[in-house]
């Protein structure tokens, strides 16, 4: 039992709660999102 | 839902209780008792699969998918609890055990894909630790009946020779009534979802309808188990075979070990024999009550690491019983062994069901009920070997063996 516990510890749970959430996708790239900065001088 | 369990091992404990006694009543040879009780273990691993199978490609708006087997198993199981005290001949129990066990395992294969089919993933471990929470109260309750009759309604526990004594035949129409009852309750209490793909579903059903196309299916199945499945298979064999290590040594080791005697003739070995069956329940009772903790602690943790606390503490349970001298000092063994008994039996099934594809369940879960008959195939045909061969008959040593693995 106590060899089995341990192999326990290797387990793929997918659904485990615990196991974080990957990191969320992002679409497009900070260069093509951002802001327009204006000239000043206009 | 799952308290049809209750019914379920109701069966299971009266089999497991009686039928030794049964065959031997009917005049079998202590040596081939085990070979009777090969049939069960050889059963359930036939026809689990083949129910759980036959469960997924099943749907009717009335009866739903997992429910017409519970049924048909429950109505079989009944029959055969109420024929089994009433054989006259040995033949005729050894295929009556058959029967019961095939019956008990159609009515209870498909409770484990239930849960899976019915319960989102977060409450999964709570659904199969309810069923575990019946299988305590059920084993501890079924397996005293023949002693409840006996000593609270004096009905005699002796018969004369060939004849299978009335406290045990009360039990098992008890255990007959109480196996449809509680089944139906669940039958009659649960709805079920239909497919999510009505269309997809007929299709599949479609594209592989014929016999030979299930048994290609089946197999192919077998070896394209999901990687996480694999990985409980492992965990499940060694975990089972602790079990059934267990459950055939425990009382010669206790009467060697503790009580100092080998003599089953004995008044000191009956003590001890008897307080093994005291401390079963004991454990049993104990995984009852750890049933409903576990889903706390599988929440504050995670499911990997409370089924690894719990196994290790029926592996240090089962070690502890080398160093015990006092009887009474066993129920502390026995409280490990409970802990790791509730969670056997409910948190690898919650780990398993998240794995599994839902076309699929009942199949798969059939399948992993492999992984409890191979190890005990492989402790019937090693464990004997090294108690003989290697420990010089000191059954103690067998015991600390299967706390390892």
């Amino acid at each position: 039992m106590i060899i089995s516990g341990l192999l326990t510890l290797r387990v793929d749970d997918a659904d485990d709660v615990r196991i974080p959430a990957k990191e969320p996708v992002v679409l497009g790239t900070p260069a093509y999102d951002a802001p327009v900065e204006t000239d000043p001088r206009l | 839902m799952s308290f049809g369990f209750l019914g379920i091992q109701f069966g299971f404990a009266l089999q497991n209780a009686n039928v030794s006694r049964i065959f031997e009543t009917m005049g079998a040879d202590a040596d081939n008792i085990a070979f009777l009780w090969l049939a069960a273990p050889v059963t359930g691993m036939l026809v689990q699969p083949i129910i759980g199978y036959l469960s997924d490609r099943t749907w009717s708006p009335r009866w739903g998918r997992r429910r017409p087997f519970f049924l048909i198993g429950a109505i079989l199981a009944s029959l055969a609890l109420l024929a089994m005290p009433n054989v006259t001949a040995l033949w005729m129990a050894a295929g009556m055990l058959w029967i019961m066990d095939s019956s008990i395992n159609i009515s209870m294969e498909p409770f484990r894909a239930l849960v899976g089919d019915l319960l989102p993933s977060e409450q999964r471990t709570t659904g199969f630790a309810a069923q575990t929470f019946f299988i305590g109260v059920g084993a501890v309750v079924a397996s005293s009946l023949p002693w409840m009759f006996t000593n609270w309604f004096d009905v005699p526990n002796t018969a004369p020779a060939g004849q299978i004594p009335q406290s045990v035949k009360y039990a098992f129409y008890m255990g007959g009534a109480a196996f449809f009852l509680a089944v139906l309750w669940t039958v009659l209490r649960t709805r079920e979802y239909p497919p999510e793909n009505m269309a997809e579903f007929e299709e599949e059903k479609r594209r592989n309808a014929g016999f030979f196309n299930g048994v290609r299916e089946s197999f192919a199945g077998i070896f394209a188990m999901p990687k996480t499945m694999r990985q409980l298979a492992l965990v499940q064999f060694f975990s089972w075979l602790a079990l059934f290590s267990m459950w055939i040594y425990t009382t010669p080791a206790v009467t060697s070990h503790i009580y100092g005697t080998t003599d089953a003739t004995s008044k000191l070995y009956n003590e001890g024999a008897d307080w093994v069956g005291i401390c079963f329940a004991v454990y049993n009772g104990v995984s009852a009550i750890a049933a409903l903790l576990l889903p706390y602690l599988a929440r504050a943790t995670s499911r990997r690491f409370t089924h690894m606390l719990c196994l290790v503490a029926g592996g240090l349970g089962l070690i502890s019983i080398y160093f015990i001298q006092d009887p009474n000092m066993l129920l502390l063994s026995m409280l490990g062994v409970g802990v790791a008994w509730a969670s056997i039996l409910s948190v690898p099934y919650a780990m398993l069901a998240g794995a599994l594809p839902a076309n699929k369940m009942g199949y798969y879960m059939g399948v992993f009920n492999f992984f409890i008959v191979i190890p005990q195939v492989v402790a019937g045909l090693i464990l004997g070997f090294f108690t003989k061969n290697v420990f010089d008959g000191e059954s103690v040593y067998t015991l600390i063996l299967g706390a390892f693995p």
